[in-house]
């Protein structure tokens, strides 16, 4: 797994991200060019889809798992787009670390939870530093603050305190109850551990059309049809040129 | 009559191909299109004939152009397929390969046809 750990230091070198800030998607969505969708299907479906198509990337994330685990699967759809070879498509359901079957599956978990909470930050972040040196001394509040600097999941966060050996795995079958309620008597937000059930679409695919339609290269009927067929309504001639809330899709 | 049966038999013969190239089964797909696995069995053996609506919402899901539906040999063509890897497809899960299929085929058409004019 160092392999990983190490791909997942140097995309964040690429970005110029050092190993201590919290990742933010929307910028890194900017820099990296993808194409992403955010839209709510079934909690127990998949948890993102990923495709390469020519030179371009897409991202289609299921907002109705919580947003630590979005965020986890987006960092783990990186893995597939940017660092696997020959990558084309795949339907992923993200988290599942070692018990995963399929090796590219399991690096992209590894990869995302290397992204997202690097070594480096956790020892920077944690305010007592003994914990570090003694196996199962660090306390679920001082965890729950950890991932609620690094946006990931509570679930994905154990996984990386136990491989840095900070946590045994008697203690994180402890630790890995529900922790909304102490979340709450923390005073941390809950969102972490909630689903956004977010529909929207973040591309420039809404400008691509508008181009196309003021250029004349597409009829009124295609225009109207690239929105629906993404379950988009067309504007009256109301533009957006990034964000787009999708509707009915 | 003659000339029916042969595109039914060809539909149904292309459908089974991508079908099986992109490794869905035929209950999911039946799934997909909102029939039983029964109905799905009979397009695919040219006993039933299938809407033009439903080739449209196929040819997404399979990511393949409608006219590969009839055309006769196709065998070439679906050795391009680029199918998903997972390990469950649910209707949700076909519903969302489908849509970003059209996504990313809408949004290469797009920046062809901007790039042309450049």
């Amino acid at each position: 797994m160092n392999r990983i750990r190490t791909h997942a230091r140097n995309l964040r070198k690429q970005l110029y991200l050092s190993n201590h800030v919290p990742i933010n998607f929307s910028s890194i969505r900017k820099i990296l060019d993808f194409n992403l969708i955010f839209k709510p299907f079934a909690r127990n479906s998949f948890s993102g889809i990923a495709l390469k198509r020519n030179k371009y990337n897409f991202i289609i994330i299921n907002s109705s798992k919580t947003l630590g685990h979005q965020n986890f699967t987006l960092g783990h759809e990186l893995y597939h787009l940017y660092i696997q070879n020959n990558f084309t498509a795949s339907v992923c359901n993200t988290g599942n670390f070692a018990n995963n079957t399929d090796k590219e599956e399991k690096y992209a978990d590894y990869f995302s939870i290397n992204f997202l909470f690097p070594d480096e930050g956790i020892e920077k972040y944690i305010k007592n530093k003994s914990v570090l040196k003694n196996i199962d001394t660090i306390d679920l509040p001082e965890i729950i603050r950890l991932e609620n600097i690094f946006g990931v999941s509570h679930h994905a966060a154990l996984i990386k305190l136990k491989e840095m050996k900070l946590i045994s795995t008697n203690r994180f079958n402890i630790l890995k109850e529900k922790i909304i309620n102490k979340c709450n008597e923390l005073g941390y937000e809950t969102s972490l551990y909630t689903p956004t059930n977010k529909n929207i679409i973040f591309s420039n695919y809404i400008s691509l059309i508008e181009k196309a339609f003021i250029d004349e290269k597409i009829s009124t009927g295609k225009y109207n049809e690239l929105y629906y067929e993404l379950g988009l309504k067309p504007p009256d001639k109301q533009k957006c040129d990034e964000d787009f809330e999708l509707t009915n899709l | 009559m003659k000339k029916d049966n042969a595109l039914k038999y060809t539909i149904g013969k292309n459908i089974k191909l991508f079908r099986e190239k992109n490794n869905f089964t035929q209950e999911e797909v039946a799934k997909f299109i909102d029939i039983t696995q029964e109905e799905m069995s009979y397009i695919e053996n040219s006993k039933r004939e299938i809407r033009i609506t439903v080739l449209d919402r196929l040819s997404n899901l399979f990511n393949i152009p409608m006219k590969y539906f009839l055309m006769e040999n196709t065998t070439d063509l679906s050795d391009s397929i680029m199918s998903f890897r997972s390990d469950k497809l649910d209707k949700d899960t076909l519903d969302t390969i489908s849509l970003i299929n059209k996504f990313a085929s809408n949004y290469i058409n797009l920046k062809k046809i901007l790039d042309e004019q450049n």
